[in-house]
């Protein structure tokens, strides 16, 4: 008889069956609580993610800029703030002359200006982009980044050639105009995270030729004149950065130097670790923001999992009862409910982190823009170390709401369970 | 089947000695011993609150007494563990309730399957074969809420008698039911005790009580007396027919 039996298809009401069964035939139960799970995987990614981009994005900054002390005129160091970080166009000046002083400093290691100019409007762009130009000969900052994607050194690049941020959409060797004067495309480089991915690099020289000839019709027009006037030009630059000879004391270096040159040239300064302290404690605040959320959502997810399945409830009870009278044993009806929790937490992780991966991967770099932070995509390492954790993590958050429940199913009282029906 | 009908007349497939049940102060049993044959048919009566269900759970395994002894099939159950008596009520017996107990998302031949899962192997087509017995194969898809009352007392019987238990119980099975259906299920009780099936049944309709061959009468817990019913074995195999029939109408 047993025999016979084995030969006919045979298909076992596993607890997964049982399991699978209980979730297909309560549809609205088990979608809102997979939503809740996915609502919490979700809203972890992002903020796993966003931590890792912010992180990524800092610390590329950090490594870029440099210099540790950057002066700018007098009121615009928000400006210089922001190009720096978010590649906000903006143009502002002061005189050559303070670099050679600057650069008699013992404390001083190196300094080298930059001259920043903005674009009305270019060939590449629909918006205004940055042009930063910088001394060959003497810069630090940009320079040696510059050169990774480069061929050939700093000094041979010529008036008439740029290199180019990621964002900029220029093939090198193609040609674009700034102020009707067109620039050959030396270089285009990858991702930095920072303001300088919308900006154009040229050397100091070609930026003085562009301020001088061409545009400066254009740009007395637009009220956008040098500080000094047209004779002044080739004495203007934007800011001086500044590299502290190590041993010296960067906050001490920058009181001496605002000291001495504040008021006479009218000057403002920028220390870097300050600005990068102050975006580390914004990105804190949103990751925090964000790791907080996740956490509510998961508290409710864990709460909503317990309550139904929860052997507090009669129904639930009474229907491991009957499982029990049939002839399941107490693991059994655990083991079915703890099935039935991972299984939510399954869909849920996977809703969770396939509406992470389909919204905030695309839109990341829009959503760093509009927050004006730092932005840098993550290598694949990093998105699947991310992705892993949520997914294990919302995967236990069934079985684990569930647990209690399991365990107080294992002490039910089947004849007084179906009791409670009556 | 066979060896059920071999010394049918002997064999004692549940003996209750002296057993008493206590809820705290409440005596919901007690003292109470009769004797139930292999292929008999009991049915308990009593008013309600004398201890028919208590007892039912007892000789189902879902409950222990406080004390005496209930021997199912030889062996003394009554000071078993929860586990171990699970065991024996999957392996030994067929459960139908007043309210039907079946597991509300699986469909009636999953609700069939379960209890051959529990005992042994899953086996579909035997599974549909009992439904089908019960008149319900053309339901057998249908969830318990998309059943009448007496379809799903009748998927109840089909799951009680899948795995041919050694006793059928039954707790107030046309309780809840309708005449008509009531009788489908009496005349489904008929049948299994014509082919040789031992049941038990609790009620307080002397309709249903005049079936089975002997009434024990429960009055405040205490066995009150315990009657042999007239012979009905002419009324069986006509049942019996009258259930086929009923059943074919049905199918
Ligand atoms: N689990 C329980 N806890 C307390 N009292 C119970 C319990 N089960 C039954 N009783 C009591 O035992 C008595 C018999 O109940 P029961 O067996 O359900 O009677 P019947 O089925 O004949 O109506 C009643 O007084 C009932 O209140
Ligand atoms: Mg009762």
């Amino acid at each position: 008889m047993d025999q016979a039996k084995e030969t006919v298809k045979a298909r076992a009401l596993t607890p997964l069956a049982l399991a699978w069964a209980t979730l297909r035939r309560r549809p609205a139960r088990s979608g809102s609580l997979c939503l809740l799970v996915a609502l919490f995987a979700f809203a972890l990614c992002a903020a796993a993610l966003v931590n890792a981009w912010l992180k990524s994005g800092l610390s590329g900054l950090s490594g870029r800029m440099g210099a540790d002390i950057l002066i700018v005129p007098y009121g615009y160091e928000k400006k210089l703030e922001g190009a720096l970080l978010r590649g906000e166009p903006s143009q502002f000046y002061t005189k050559v002359e303070l670099v050679d002083k600057i650069r008699g400093h013992a404390f001083v290691a190196a300094a080298s200006p930059q001259l920043f100019l903005t674009s009305l409007s270019a060939g590449c762009c629909s918006v205004k982009v940055q042009l930063v130009g910088f001394d060959p000969a003497t810069d630090f900052s940009v320079g040696p980044w510059l050169r990774s994607r480069l061929d050939k050194p700093l000094g041979q690049l010529g008036t008439d050639e740029i290199v180019v941020g990621a964002l900029i959409t220029a093939k090198p060797g193609e040609s674009i105009r700034f102020f009707g004067k067109p620039f050959t495309v030396a270089a285009r480089m990858d991702r930095s995270g920072m303001g300088f991915d919308s900006s154009v690099f040229m050397t100091l020289e070609a930026a003085r030729l562009l301020t001088k000839e061409a545009l400066f019709a254009e740009l007395a027009a637009e009220g956008l004149m040098p500080l000094g006037g047209a004779d002044d030009a080739d004495a203007a630059i934007s800011s001086v950065l500044i590299k502290v000879k190590d041993g010296s004391s960067v906050k001490e270096a920058a009181n001496e130097l605002m000291r001495l040159y504040a008021i006479p040239y009218n000057l403002d300064m920028l220390v870097a670790a300050d600005m990068l302290s102050a975006i580390s404690s914004s990105i804190k605040n949103l990751s925090l923001l964000l790791f907080g959320l996740a956490c509510g959502l998961w508290g409710i997810a864990l709460l909503a999992l317990f309550v139904v399945f929860s052997a507090g409830q009669a129904e639930r009870r009474r229907e491991m009862a009957i499982l029990r009278l049939l002839g399941a044993t107490r693991k059994r009806l655990a083991l079915i409910t703890l099935t039935e929790a991972l299984l939510i937490s399954l869909a849920g992780a996977a809703g969770g982190l396939g509406a992470a991966g389909l919204l905030l991967l695309p839109f990341a770099p829009l959503l760093f823009q509009t927050l004006g932070l730092p932005y840098l995509p993550l290598s694949c390492g990093q998105a699947l170390a991310v992705g892993i954790t949520v997914a294990l993590l919302a995967l236990l958050t069934g079985p684990l709401a569930a647990s209690w429940s399991a365990l107080s199913l294992t002490r039910l009282d089947t004849y007084q369970s179906l009791r409670e029906g009556e | 089947m066979l060896d059920a009908q071999t010394d049918a007349a002997t064999e004692k497939t549940l003996e209750i000695q002296g057993i008493t049940k206590s809820f705290g102060a409440v005596h919901a049993l007690s003292d109470i011993s009769f004797t139930v044959n292999r292929g008999e048919w009991i049915a308990i009566m009593g008013p309600s609150g004398s201890g028919k269900t208590t007892m039912i759970n007892i000789i189902g395994c879902m409950d222990r007494p406080t004390s005496g002894a209930v021997i199912l099939d030889g062996e003394d159950v009554s000071s078993l563990s929860a586990e171990e008596l699970t065991v024996i009520r999957r392996d030994k017996i067929g459960l139908v309730f007043q309210q039907f107990h079946l597991v509300p998302y699986l469909t009636a031949v999953e609700n069939v399957m379960v209890a051959q899962y529990y005992h042994s192997l899953v086996d579909e087509n035997e599974a549909l074969q009992a439904l089908d017995r019960v008149g319900l194969l053309e339901r057998a898809r249908h969830l318990p809420r998309q059943l009448s009352g007496g379809e799903q007392q009748r998927v109840c019987v089909a799951r009680a008698l899948i795995n041919s238990p050694k006793l059928i119980l039954a707790d107030e099975p046309t309780g809840n039911l309708d005449e008509s259906n009531g009788k489908i299920v009496m005349d489904l009780f008929r049948q299994l005790h014509a082919e040789g099936s031992t049941i038990v049944v609790v009620t307080h309709d002397p309709d249903v009580a005049a079936c089975a061959e002997k009434t024990i009468v429960l009055e405040y817990g205490r066995l009150a007396r315990i009657t042999d019913n007239p012979p009905q074995t002419g009324k069986v195999e006509q049942a019996g027919e009258t259930a086929q029939t009923t059943l074919d109408k049905q199918a």
